[in-house]
């Protein structure tokens, strides 16, 4: 935020005390972690400097609108328009095809999903643009963009979960191990038993916490009460539970705080031991520590389980994924591995936007 | 804004501060919380008048009132509860109206004005035989000053027939009858029987026989005597006792001729204390004996004639696999057993005469000796006689037996069955009539005598009261245990007296098992259809149109179901199933074509379910042809199947050996809580609907997420959830169920139902017998009665009762409800 501030020399003429306000609360959802302020700050410094170094043979007017990005923004449409004109947001905002930059190192690894040429539509609207790309087995993928562009959609895909909404119409394809995902002769009760999914609004399941974890294992017709408490005990573990719910198994999982819910939510989905997670902003109710415990847990399953997961917070996925992906409207934007999108992406606006200089 | 404006504009400034207050009285939300609790108020207080109006009237109905009796000018007097009490006016045309004494009193009342105002009371005053009427109006000028009176012994007797008695304790009085000794009982027969046979004695041997015969009668007088002197005895000196003659005059015991034939010996008490403590002692005993015989008369000789009405359904149904008929002459061939049976005990029984007769001769009476000598020829020709009469029915049985014989194997073993059963039915019935009529005999012995208002005479039988107090006399405690008593004989009993008296328990039942049956029928249906309207239809025009008529059926006159419900369920489905197609008036297939349509619906039926199997696996693609196909087929294939169902020519019915009685063809239980059903079903399907939709998607989300399918998704997750309000619909589907009358009056609710639908008899479950219901019971008091001022505080205990019913289901439900929660909660379902 400091850094911010003293990096725009355009700011002080033109803003007024509102669009400061804004301002302020944008650099705060960007670090929501308070503990991760500094790393921000940093993190901001190393990536704006390799992004400057990057985008400055692509066009020449993005070094002027990094400077001036945290001036202007999210205020005055004509302001941001003029100053993206050249970039390839403003193109697919203006809903031109913009091809995606996908890096070639992400198929260094064997992919466990691969998402090719998909579209999606609600009713008449579109939601998902042509997107590709592959999703490493093993690894932790993060997607992360602005509210609204498609991310919880391209994620409900994976398990299929959109069949449930009437009005959906998709095209493309997915590849689960290289079977297709889409296809007539999948059955989609074993598809999702294959993956365990973390919505973003928690929603446990009116019953006992007990019940609500072990789900999974009773649709599948599981008796044993003995494996049903082993399973119980590790998922609760796993997702940073156990020692605040292990006195009362048999309660309602409705009496739990939101965050508590959230966790019981990734037992949940973890207690099947399912090859691929699909987690949706899983950390968006949990203070600093459960948030550790839970990016403890990813960073453990990585290897065995392949993770997606949909997050706001950059310094998460920085820190977690393996691969990143950057969407924006629907669209694919760049994807590649974090290390690299975080430190030097092929485009300037995915440096604005992880750099919080975009809204 | 500037200040200046504001000033230079100040007739809107003045607008502006008028319209505040009002402003922030709406802002702050006053008049909403009046309008809101208002309206709350007033719906709350027309129920609560409600309840307390049935709950004042309907609570006092039993409570036992003193006895008032007054004297009326003409002479008259009236006795009786007083139940009401009203205001009028009288004025000169009333009067002028009147004549008589009444008219004196009401014109000094007036006493030349125009109008007065009066007052003017309805006496309960019951004797019915006596009166013709239950109930008299009085006016206070038409009471005799100073001569109203509450008689201390002033009885009030509910009686089994003729309604309430009215009257002062008169006499209690005990019977005796006199009970002739056996010989004497047989010689009297003999005598009548040889009065008969003496004239075809040749007059020559007449003389002697007459002369014995005289002698005879002389024996059976003095053993009739010796009879009545020994009966005499048992009376004490008391002078409570009389003497009642053959002619039915009665005299008191010292005042008996010698000569006197006394039938019956009574002993009176006519000190009120006395009677009545008598009468208290007798009562229970008689009551007891009259129970029983209820009960022998409606359970043991029902048992008799259900025996006896199977065998001979099953000969009727021998009669119609056989097509031969043979119920007619087997009822001949019964006849003519019985009339034979009856000549071999009246032969026996003269046998037996002759027997005491020469006992009688044995001593030392030779005047008797010429009978004696003379039996043998008596007996001979009587005998010829005898056996002549007896020709006729012994061929005519041998030839039924003969023709019976003939008949197809099955049948002739269903004849002769049932001819056994017959017979044996009719020794026990006999038996069990012999019972009840010395019950009756015992039971006659006891009665209370009662003064009515005009002084003239009530006798009533002990067996014929129910109940009976002295009302003057009654203490707090005797009062509430009236009170109390005629509420468990109001919930427990039988009506009596066309409903207006006596208990409600076969309404009670029938309600309760109709709403219950209609529970069982209506919910798990409702739920189904409800669940596939929310949870399997994909919303289109025709589920909107389905959801739309579903609830447009919630608004249809009740007794255009109970229309439906006689023509479908009773004259067709009923019919049907009594005596198949062609009792239901549907026209049969021909057999072959009956074959082909099945062959054809198996067809059609494999074809549309190895469609769905397809686009089910994947196989087909999922195109809209393709389904719409299968459902095309399916379809056809169930108006196959109702059509080959209803048109089959071999099913002859359940109940084909009763017809043309109908079975399940007429109104029932079954077919009335099945149009209840229907009727509350709207109800359901709505709630529930609403119930799965209340349900979050969020939640069936998750459980897709784990890997559930739909139907372990819809009962693991939804159904749990939205139980409260599956609950809730099956309470207000009770709570309308058990309130309706008009559909009911058509499909099986009747004024007065024999028996109940659950008894000790048969399969123990009837679902074809009609029923008696609390509503249906309500307006037939209410409007059918006869005696509608003594049925309306009835007709106010049976709504507070009705009212009570239908709490105690939906306490019931509620309860219900409330544990399913807790155990769903806690996820177990
Ligand atoms: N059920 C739906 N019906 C119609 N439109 C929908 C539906 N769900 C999402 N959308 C639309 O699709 C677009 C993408 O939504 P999505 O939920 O994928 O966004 P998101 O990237 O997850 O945003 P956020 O970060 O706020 O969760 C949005 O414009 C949204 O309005
Ligand atoms: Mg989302």
């Amino acid at each position: 935020m400091s850094a911010n501030a003293g990096s725009s020399p355009s700011a002080a003429n033109s803003a007024t005390a509102n669009s400061a306000a804004a301002n302020t609360a944008a650099a705060n959802t960007a670090a929501a972690n308070t503990s991760a302020a500094s790393i921000a700050a940093a993190s901001y410094a190393s990536a704006s400097a390799g992004a400057a170094s990057a985008s400055h043979g692509n066009s020449g007017g993005s070094a002027g609108s990094v400077g001036a990005g945290p001036g202007s923004g999210s205020m005055g449409k004509g302001n941001q328009s003029a100053r993206l004109q050249e970039s390839g947001l403003a193109r697919i905002a203006r809903g031109e095809k913009v091809a995606a930059i996908v890096h070639e190192s992400v198929w260094d690894d064997e992919p466990v999903l691969e998402v090719e040429n998909f579209s999606l539509w609600y009713g008449e609207k579109q939601a998902l643009h042509d997107i590709s790309l592959p999703v490493p087995k093993g690894k932790v993928t993060s997607m992360i963009g602005p509210s609204g562009c498609g991310k919880s959609t391209l994620l409900r895909c994976v398990n299929r979960m959109n069949d449930l909404i009437g009005t959906v119409r998709i095209a493309g394809s997915m590849k689960l191990n290289g079977d297709p995902i889409y296809d007539r002769s999948v059955d989609v009760i074993e598809l999702r038993k294959r993956m365990g999914m973390v919505f973003q609004k928690p929603n446990p399941f009116p019953m006992s916490i007990f019940e609500n974890v072990v789900y999974p294992l009773r649709i599948d017709g599981e008796r044993n009460r003995q494996t049903l408490a082993e399973v119980c005990e590790k998922s609760l573990r796993g997702a940073a539970l156990w020692d605040e719910v292990k006195d009362r198994l048999n309660s309602s999982a409705l009496e739990l705080s939101g965050g508590q819910q959230q966790r019981l939510c990734i037992a949940r989905a973890i207690a099947s031991e399912p090859e691929v997670l699909l987690l949706d902003e899983p950390c968006s109710a949990l203070d600093p520590i459960a948030t550790g415990k839970v990016e403890d847990l990813i960073s453990d399953l990585r290897g065995d389980y392949s993770i997606l997961i949909v997050t706001h917070n950059m310094q998460q996925a920085s820190r977690i994924s393996d691969y990143t992906a950057f969407m924006y409207l629907g669209r694919l934007v760049e994807y590649g591995p974090t290390a690299e999108i975080f430190t030097r992406p092929r485009l300037s606006e995915t440096n604005d936007y992880i750099t919080g200089r975009f809204g | 804004m500037s200040h200046s404006t504001a000033a230079a504009n100040t007739p809107r400034e003045r607008r502006r501060s008028r319209a505040r207050p009002g402003v922030s009285l709406l802002a702050s939300g006053e008049p909403m919380v009046w309008l809101t609790g208002g309206a709350l108020t007033v719906a709350v207080s027309m129920i609560v008048g409600l309840m307390l109006l049935v709950l004042y009237n309907g609570s006092g109905t039993f409570w036992p009132v003193p006895i008032t009796r007054v004297e009326l000018p003409g002479g008259g007097r009236l006795m009786g509860e007083i139940t009401r009490v009203e205001r009028y006016r009288l004025t000169k045309p009333l009067v002028e109206n009147l004549s008589g004494p009444v008219a004196d009193a009401a014109a000094a009342k007036l006493a030349g004005r125009d109008s007065v105002d009066t007052e003017r009371r309805l006496f309960r005053v019951g004797n019915f035989e006596l009166t013709q009427t239950h109930f008299q109006w009085a006016s206070d000028y038409e009471v005799a000053p100073g001569s109203e009176i509450r008689p201390e012994w002033a009885i009030l007797a509910e009686r089994v027939e003729w309604g309430r008695c009215v009257g002062e304790l008169g006499q209690f009085v005990v019977r005796y009858r006199r009970v002739p000794s056996p010989d004497e009982e047989d010689l009297t027969s003999l005598v009548q029987w040889l009065e008969t046979r003496l004239p075809a004695v040749p007059d020559a041997e007449r003389p002697p026989l007459e002369a014995a015969l005289a002698r005879l009668r002389e024996l059976v007088e003095t053993r009739r005597r010796d009879n009545i002197r020994e009966f005499l005895a048992q009376a004490t000196s008391e002078a409570s006792w009389r003497a009642v003659l053959e002619d039915g005059s009665e005299v008191a015991l010292n005042e008996i001729q010698p000569q006197a034939a006394v039938v019956e010996l009574r002993q009176v008490w006519t000190e009120p204390a006395a009677a009545w403590a008598k009468y208290l002692e007798a009562h229970p005993q008689v009551r007891e004996r009259f129970q029983q015989r209820k009960h022998l008369e409606r359970h043991e000789i029902g048992r008799v004639n259900n025996a006896i009405e199977e065998a001979r359904l099953a000969v009727r149904g021998a009669e119609i696999s056989t097509r031969s008929a043979s119920l007619d002459k087997l009822e001949q061939l019964r006849q003519t057993r019985v009339q034979l049976d009856a000549q071999e005990a009246e032969w026996a029984a003269l046998l037996a005469r002759w027997e005491v007769l020469k006992r009688e001769a044995k001593r030392p009476d030779e005047r008797l000796r010429p009978l004696v000598d003379a039996a043998e020829s008596l007996l001979r020709a009587a005998r010829a006689e005898w056996e002549q009469a007896r020709q006729e029915p012994l061929a005519a049985a041998a030839a039924m037996e003969a023709e019976l014989a003939k008949l197809p194997e099955p049948l002739r073993d269903a004849g002769n069955r049932l001819l056994e059963v017959q017979q044996r039915g009719d020794e026990e019935s006999s038996s069990i009539q012999r019972t009840i009529q010395s019950m009756n005999a015992e039971n006659d012995r006891f009665e209370l005598r009662l003064m009515a208002a005009d002084g003239a005479a009530v006798a009533v039988p002990l067996s014929n009261i129910v109940r009976a107090y002295p009302a003057n006399r009654l203490e707090t405690a005797a009062a509430v245990g009236i009170y109390l008593e005629r509420w468990w004989e109001y919930l427990t009993d039988e009506p009596r007296e066309a409903n207006s008296e006596g208990g409600v328990f076969p309404a009670i039942f029938g309600t309760v098992a109709m709403t219950l049956i209609m529970s069982l029928a209506v919910v798990p249906f409702g739920v189904l259809a409800a669940l596939y309207l929310r949870e399997y239809a994909r919303g289109g025009p025709i589920v909107s149109v389905v959801r739309i008529s579903i609830n447009n059926l919630a608004g249809v006159p009740s007794i255009v179901f109970g229309v439906f419900g006689l023509g479908f369920f009773c004259y067709l489905v009923g019919a049907f199933l009594d005596g198949g197609a062609a009792n239901a008036g549907l026209q049969t297939w021909p057999s072959y074509a009956w074959y082909g349509g099945l062959f054809v619906l198996v067809a059609l039926a494999l074809a549309a379910f190895v469609i769905g199997l397809r686009i089910a696996s994947g196989e087909r693609a999922r195109s809209l042809m393709w389904s719409r196909v299968a459902l095309g087929l399916w379809l056809v294939a169930t108006a196959l199947l109702v059509a080959l169902l209803f048109g089959n020519p071999h099913f002859g019915g359940f109940f084909a050996d009763r017809l043309p009685n109908p079975t399940l063809g007429k109104g029932g239980i079954l077919w009335a809580s099945l149009t209840l059903a229907l009727l509350t079903l709207p109800v359901v399907i709505v709630s529930t609907e609403e119930s799965l939709s209340a349900v979050p998607n969020s939640m069936r989300e998750g459980s897709y997420a784990c890997g559930a399918g739909k139907w372990q998704t819809i009962r693991r997750i939804v159904l749990p959830q939205a139980m409260p309000g599956i609950m809730t619909g099956m309470i207000l589907a009770m709570a309308r169920g058990a309130g309706e009358v008009a559909p009911l009056m058509l499909v099986g609710a009747v004024k007065l139902a024999p028996e109940l639908p659950i008894d000790s008899s048969g399969p123990f479950v009837h679902p074809e017998r009609s029923f008696m219901h609390l509503g249906f019971h309500i307006y037939d008091l209410g409007f059918q009665s006869q005696n509608s001022e003594a049925a309306k505080p009835m007709v106010f205990t049976t709504t507070l009762l009705l009212i009570a019913l239908v709490a105690t289901l939906n306490v019931a439900a509620v309860w219900l409800r409330g544990r399913l929660r807790k155990r769903f909660r806690l996820g177990q379902f």
